[in-house]
């Protein structure tokens, strides 16, 4: 492992009018990582990945890329620079084909490598390469996780951010994305995955942090975790 | 700014205005300018309707000149055609233009904004061809004239007496325009501009209100069209067009949008100016473009919104403290206590689905809720619980199933229904009226609770002030019970996000409800916070009110509830008392995933 | 017979320009949720410019596409300056007001500069009518709805097959969703409003022979054009071609069997009946609301 993070967070508070949705958040993630961000719902999670990928604007708190300030830039800068969040809800184009979907993953790229990635893309899902003419609309929930994901994958991120995979997904679609994302970060892929799952989150990640009312609770090693019961008491309350 | 101050402040100002009124024809001997001004008059309670609209009802009418229209023509018809005096021909004028009103507001039931305005443009510009077409009863381009003197009784008056006729039609409107402003009526016209969602969830009809802005518009706009008429002695098409409907529009918003005094400062630059820009000779039209554009970006509030907008900003700032809550208050607690329910079942669900397209949000759902009873709805994201919550409440219409409550079926009944039936309920975004005053906001919460109708609300009867007296101290003391009594003047958004939760609930405790349901209201708040809040909901569980919860917050879930319901893929997968729940492996999967389900 | 072939000949083409201007507003409502509402003067300034043009010794076919160029220019700076500024804002009244000004601000200008008459625009496309089953049409006049499917034929081409057009369809899906993907939502607005702003200019060349060219000719257009696109549902291309070329035809046939004047009243009312029927316009997509 590097030691110099690829991201790193520092006190990062985001507030949409009068509600501070995160305080003081910090966190890293190493090149090559796959790290996790896990808590119940209203913790924080979505919104200290908006902040990151520009969605939103932190109040307070610095981002850094490779050791570079990267804060205040608006979303399409982040792409840029190498940042790429799989929203949450997915927002694929539903009016527009699979493969144009893919295609504007790779907005930025070079159009060569954009159509080598989406070769690549089509291997790891070959569910999206059969309906690779279909309006993006009209696919099942799983098949536009996947579509999401994989859009972000044409944009040849340096850090993939991915908010909530199992979101409305049966467990049987999710016994096949998660292996995938498994595979992606064998290869390198640096990945930052906000997920309700514990137990999925914690299985395939190396490090995750646990977010409650806004603030980053408890971090350490998935293997750690997993046996810590205060992370359940993070989600179901303590026993009373 | 409380209203003791603003009684003196409107006081004076119509005693100011009316002695100008009675001065001012002493002052300029020139019966051309005294026209001008019984015409700026004229237009001022054009605009003092419009004003109703689009300052408080927040929507666009870029339509008024086809409203003023149809009152010219009418009163024209009736002096020429069938010799009626001045009087029957303005209040025909008067009624017949307000029905106009009242199709006007129609479309208003389902669009808004754009939309809106291009349906108004649309209605101008027909009634200008309909007049300009339908010679027989119009006269076509020439139009109507030869309009005789106007007379009252009998006597037909001079340009004086007829300025003074104007002059206190003027005050009359004035008045009039005040009294909606300053009352329920007004409250729930600014209110659901600002919140549809809101106005709704406390009986309210949003579309009510606007057509009532509309129809008291077109009643305004309707005797500005017979003085017009009669103070012409002709009406054609030529002075009601498209750019006539801009003019009346940049009127209010010129003056400030939704002021008192804007529509007279508005009107009164606006008939003057086309005397100043004959100067500008053939750079007129284009001086009030300029105009236009010039408002809209640097004044958008208007010369008195700006003005008043400046003048609170260099008040001094007070400090408002919140105090404990839940306090005891006499009023409030007659107000919130419910009797004890005689059925065990204050509200039943039944094989309950909704679908959104393909998606199914909530599938086959039946539940009960104890009445009294502290009941919780939990489970992960995406479950189902906003859809639940949506249905019962109103909002979504189920596409299968059946809801029970007080013994009828309350299934597909919208909102505003359910409220003035007793389900009350919060929201994530807190929907507050967020530029409306916090006492405001509560009191746009006993709207329907008034018994004095329009016209005591419009002539002040003394019913009228015994009501406003009366919910205005329950008001007071509800804010007590909440401890934001402090903050009664400040504006709902300024208040800090905790703060806003407990006036969503105050408010929601206005309409005396049977249920409330509490949608994520823990979310946002500091610890202490909850704790308050976890106070005011077993004292109000103890006042027999049932309270329905969605929250994440599970150590508030679990200390509280008497029920817990676990939501996950739209399915009951759990329900029963909190530790039963807690234990429960098919909720613990739910929200934790399956130990079995990983990659390897 | 040869009268209702007339009608709906002369219909087909003045349901065109409505259909083209409809498609205008509809380019740019997809991509900002607003529009310049005095988008008919830009077509009034494509016309006047290419009169002016043309009466200065340019040529023809050198006045066109300045005249659009200067056209787009003035689309994106309304956009920049006069919509952008208001389309956080709910009610809708900051753009509409602002755009409203600054039209009646060139409708004005050009009035005093270029005088109130209207001028003629000649091109060889207007000196001889030709017969079809007896009714008479210039080829200037089926030249517009020509123009106005190769145009919408060339749009979906655009937004289908190239990556800009793709990137503006995905904005006007959604704008954070397209941000995410690296693309520019600024840029892509202003150049929507660019293209609206050229297709403009392009109509009011196309016009010019027929109508010609006045300061005045812009107002009513523009409006029976976004009312049009608005009952077809503004964000559907086609559906608003076609409620335009309807409408133009209907619009023919009341001229014809009733009255000109007749024209007007039945026109708008039923434009006002269609909205209550249809407020999200007859193709239209139902917009949810999120609590």
């Amino acid at each position: 492992m590097n030691k110099e993070p690829l991201l790193e967070i520092t006190d990062l508070s985001v507030v949409y009018g009068r509600v501070e949705a995160t305080r003081n958040v910090s966190l890293k993630v190493y090149p090559g990582e796959f790290v996790s961000i896990i808590g119940s719902n209203g913790a924080g999670k979505s919104s200290t990945l908006k902040a990151i990928a520009g969605v939103v604007r932190p109040s307070k708190g610095s981002i850094f890329l490779e050791g570079k300030s990267v804060q205040g830039l608006p979303s399409h800068e982040m792409v840029k620079k190498g940042i790429v969040l799989v929203p949450e809800g997915r927002y694929v184009f539903a009016d527009q084909s699979v493969e144009d979907n893919l295609l504007l993953g790779g907005y930025l790229q070079e159009r060569v490598e954009v159509n080598k990635s989406i070769i690549e893309i089509y291997e790891l899902f070959p569910r999206l390469k059969e309906r690779k003419n279909q309006m993006a609309g009209s696919l099942s929930g799983g098949e536009q996780q996947m579509l999401a994901i994989a859009r972000g994958i044409v944009a040849k991120p340096k850090l993939l951010m991915i908010d909530e995979v199992s979101l409305g997904l049966a467990p049987i679609i999710l016994q096949f994305l998660f292996p995938v994302l498994t595979h992606l970060n064998k290869l390198g892929l640096s990945i930052l995955l906000v997920e309700q799952l514990a137990t999925e989150a914690l299985a395939i990640t190396s490090r995750a942090y646990v977010m409650e009312g806004g603030q980053v609770t408890i971090s350490g090693s998935s293997k750690d975790l997993r046996l810590d019961p205060r992370v359940m008491e993070a989600y179901l309350g303590k026993k009373s | 700014m409380n209203q003791k101050f603003f009684k003196t402040y409107i006081f004076w100002l119509t005693l100011i205005l009316t002695l100008a009124i009675i001065l001012i024809p002493n002052v300029i001997n020139n019966a051309y300018q005294l026209r001008v001004l019984m015409l700026l008059l004229i237009y001022a309670v054009v605009a003092l309707g419009l004003n109703l609209v689009v300052g408080l009802a927040g929507l666009v009418s870029l339509g008024q000149a086809g409203l003023l229209a149809i009152g010219a023509y009418t009163a024209a018809i009736l002096a020429t055609r069938y010799g009626f005096e001045f009087i029957p021909s303005m209040i025909v004028a008067m009624f017949i233009t307000g029905i106009f009103g009242v199709i006007l507001a129609y479309p208003t039931l389902r669009v808004k904004g754009v939309y809106l305005a291009v349906i108004t443009i649309a209605f101008g510009i027909v009634v200008e061809n309909i007049a300009i077409e339908w010679s027989s009863v119009t006269g076509g381009t020439t139009g109507i004239s030869s309009i005789p003197k106007i007379s009252l009784f009998g006597y037909p008056l001079d340009d004086t007496a007829f300025y003074y006729l104007i002059g206190i039609i003027f005050l009359i409107a004035f008045i009039a325009h005040y009294n909606i402003k300053n009352s329920r009526f007004g409250r729930s016209m600014r209110a659901a501009t600002q919140s549809e969602i809101a106005v709704r969830s406390i009986g309210i009809n949003p579309i009510t209100a606007r057509t009532l802005a509309f129809t008291l518009a077109a009643i305004f706009t309707g005797i500005a069209g017979a003085l017009y008429a009669y103070l012409n002695s002709y009406v054609n098409p030529d002075t009601f067009r498209f750019l006539d409907s801009l003019r009346y529009l940049l009127m209010v918003i010129l003056g400030g949008s939704g002021t008192v005094l804007g529509p007279l400062i508005g009107a009164s630059i606006l008939t003057y100016i086309p005397e100043l820009f004959q100067k500008f000779g053939v750079w007129q039209y284009f001086a009030y473009g300029a105009l236009l554009t010039l408002v809209i970006f640097i004044m958008p509030l208007g010369i008195v919104g700006t003005i008043i907008f400046w003048y609170t900003r260099f008040q001094p700032k007070r400090v408002c403290n919140s105090k404990p809550w839940p306090k005891f208050e006499p009023l409030v607690e007659t107000l919130i206590n419910q009797n004890k329910d005689k059925n065990d079942v204050s509200l039943s669900i039944k094989k309950m689905t909704v679908k959104f397209g393909g998606l199914i949000a909530n599938n086959n759902i039946s539940e009960e809720v104890k009445s009294g009873s502290i009941h919780a709805i939990i489970g992960p994201n995406g479950a189902g619980k906003s859809t639940f919550l949506n249905c019962v409440s109103g909002l979504y219409k189920p596409t299968y199933g059946d809801i029970f409550f007080d013994g009828k079926n309350i299934i597909g009944l919208p909102m505003h229904l359910l409220a003035k039936m007793g389900i009350a309920r919060t929201f994530q975004n807190t929907e507050l009226f967020s530029q409306m005053t916090v006492l405001e906001n509560i009191l746009v919460g006993f709207h329907t609770q008034y018994k004095t109708g329009l016209i005591a609300t419009l002539i002040r009867l003394p019913s009228f002030i015994k009501e406003e007296r009366k919910f205005h101290d329950l008001a007071n003391a509800l804010l007590r019970y909440v401890g934001l009594d402090e903050y009664a003047d400040e504006e709902a958004r300024n208040l800090p996000f905790g703060h806003q939760r407990r006036l969503e609930i105050a408010r929601a405790l206005a309409i005396s409800p049977k249920i409330l349901m509490l949608d994520e209201p823990a979310a946002g708040l500091t610890h202490s916070e909850i704790e308050d809040l976890k106070r005011l909901i077993i004292s109000l569980s103890d006042k027999n009110i049932t309270i329905i919860l969605v929250e994440h917050h599970v150590e508030m879930i679990m200390a509280l509830s008497n029920t817990v319901t676990v939501l996950d893929y739209g399915i009951v997968i759990a329900s029963g008392a909190p530790s039963q729940v807690q234990d429960n492996a098919a909720v613990i999967e739910a929200y934790f995933g399956s130990p079995g389900a990983t990659n390897e | 017979m040869s009268s209702v072939v007339q009608y709906f000949l002369s219909g087909i083409s003045i349901g065109a320009i409505y259909a083209l201007i409809g498609l205008g507003f509809s380019i740019m409502w997809s991509a900002s949720r607003a529009v310049n509402f005095a988008y008919g003067d830009v077509v009034m300034l494509g016309a006047v410019l290419t009169v002016v043009f043309v009466g200065n010794g340019i040529p023809l076919i050198i006045s066109m596409p300045i005249a659009v160029l200067v056209c787009i220019v003035y689309g994106v700076l309304i956009e920049r300056f006069a919509v952008a500024p208001f389309t956080k804002e709910v009610t809708g009244i900051g753009w509409m007001l602002s755009t409203i000004g600054i039209g009646i601000m060139l409708e004005s200008f050009v009035t005093i500069s270029y005088g109130s008459f209207a001028k003629p625009l000649l091109t060889p496309l207007i000196e001889k009518p030709i017969i079809i089953l007896g009714a008479g049409i210039y080829p200037q006049e089926l030249l517009i709805p020509i123009f106005a499917i190769s145009f919408l034929f060339c749009l979906e081409i655009f937004y289908r097959k190239t990556l800009v057009g793709r990137a503006i369809k995905a904005v006007a899906y959604n704008q954070m969703a397209a941000g995410l993907m690296g693309i520019n939502v600024k840029l892509m607005t202003a150049i929507s409003f660019g293209i609206a702003a050229g297709l403009g200019g392009g109509i009011g060349i196309l016009i010019a022979p027929i109508v010609q060219a006045s300061a005045t000719m812009g107002l009513l257009l523009g409006l029976k054009g976004f009312a049009i696109a608005i009952i077809a549902g503004i964000t559907n291309a086609r559906g608003v071609v076609i409620m335009g070329l309807v409408y133009g035809i209907m619009e023919k046939f009341i001229e014809g069997f009733i009255s000109s004047s007749a024209r007007e009243a039945i026109g708008f009312t039923i434009i006002i009946l269609l909205l209550f029927i249809f407020p999200q316009g007859i193709f239209g997509k139902k917009e949810t609301v999120k609590v």
